[in-house]
């Protein structure tokens, strides 16, 4: 399990730059890391910008399939949880649709 | 003879075409008239100094004669060239936006909004806001993505229980940056900053872009906000109840996009 404490990263956390700094190092330190093997801990942190949720699960999902199992701790605002949902969801629609399963052989 | 700007709006507005357009090499911003000075005048004379300066004006500034402007204008910490910095907490100085980055903006607002004793959520709330607006700056308004820069600046009025944001930018504009992008599909400028207010629109095509003024949207409408903002030959009026936009009546079309953003504590 790989804990990701962003309180580190700033108690405000801003831009799409920043974000995808902080992807580019968990991807480094963990190469093929599962997304249910992530937590993204938001202890400490104050407040963050909806484009820096989006930006930071952007950057997570090219390299992480399924981001909707990435886990987050220390949330208390519920604006943030429904933030992170939002963009979770977005990432998730934006996957290409998979290939089709083969038409089952008729008994 | 050098490029005279006043405090009169329309003279702001196009003051950088003239700079830029201009045979002069002094500029002269002349405030010694006026009686009153806001956070959107600091923005955009600051823009307008940097970019003389940038092409090699020499630049002038003539302070209010009126005593009370006078002292704002000190007191402020931004054109002159010595501020007069005092400690109160009723103000955000000028900060130059540069980057994507708003931890500094948080700080500051922070300390104005504790002063007068507002809300953490009110506070996170609004930074989320101001930082998508910064962002936009840096990421729209220059030559190319991410090189835009503008200035920033608040002031609190706790008799009244509001705070004003103003920012300012001489970028290319809601259009130019759309335009640049091949993305205006055959809309009209009014159309395309409508357009920039609805989620997910944005002159990129990214598609997990044009999160920014919905966002601002989102925070007029829960804190009840009025957002004025003019951009090219488009004026743009934002509360909580509706969007107007509307063609700017003031005569020359504003270079880049300035912005001021009313909160009520």
């Amino acid at each position: 399990m790989l804990i990701i404490q962003l309180e580190k990263e700033g108690r405000f956390l801003s831009g799409r730059s920043h974000a995808a700094e902080i992807a580019a190092s968990i991807l480094s330190r963990k190469p093929g890391i599962r997304a249910e093997h992530l937590v993204l801990d938001f202890t400490g942190v104050d407040s963050f910008a909806q484009s820096f949720a989006s930006e930071l699960l952007r950057s997570l999902s090219r390299q992480i399939s399924n981001i909707q199992a990435i886990q987050f701790r220390g949330i208390t605002d519920p604006v943030l949880a429904e933030r992170l949902r939002r963009e979770q969801a977005r990432m998730e629609s934006l996957k290409p649709a998979s290939t089709p399963a083969p038409a089952s052989v008729p008994a | 003879m050098a490029l005279v700007v006043t405090h009169d709006f329309s003279d702001l507005a196009g003051a950088p075409d003239a700079i830029r357009s201009s045979g002069e090499r002094e500029l002269i911003i002349d405030w010694s008239q006026q009686t009153y000075i806001r956070s959107m005048d600091l923005v955009r004379a600051r823009c307008v100094i940097e970019l003389a300066e940038t092409l090699g004006f020499c630049t002038e500034i003539r302070e209010p004669s009126n005593t009370h402007a006078a002292s704002y204008f000190r007191t402020m910490g931004s054109l002159v060239r010595e501020p007069n910095l005092n400690p109160s907490d009723s103000y955000i100085p000028l900060i130059r936006i540069q980057s994507d980055r708003s931890e500094h903006i948080y700080e500051h607002c922070r300390r104005v909004f504790n002063a007068v004793q507002a809300d953490t959520s009110h506070i996170n709330r609004l930074c989320d806001a101001l930082t998508e607006l910064t962002d936009n700056i840096y990421y729209h308004a220059g030559e190319q993505p991410n090189s835009g820069w503008g200035y920033l600046h608040a002031q609190a009025y706790p008799k009244y229980r509001h705070i004003k944001f103003a920012m300012n930018d001489i970028g290319v504009g809601f259009y130019g940056s759309f335009e640049r992008a091949g993305q205006l599909n055959g809309r009209s400028e009014e159309e395309i900053v409508r357009a920039s207010f609805d989620d997910l629109v944005s002159s990129t095509g990214d598609p997990v872009r044009g999160l920014g003024l919905p966002t601002v949207r989102e925070f007029i409408e829960q804190y009840r906000g009025v957002l004025s903002l003019w951009t090219g030959s488009i004026y743009v009026t934002l509360n909580s109840a509706r969007l107007d936009v509307v063609p700017l009546t003031t005569g020359r079309a504003m270079a880049g996009t300035l912005l001021e953003l009313k909160v009520n504590l």
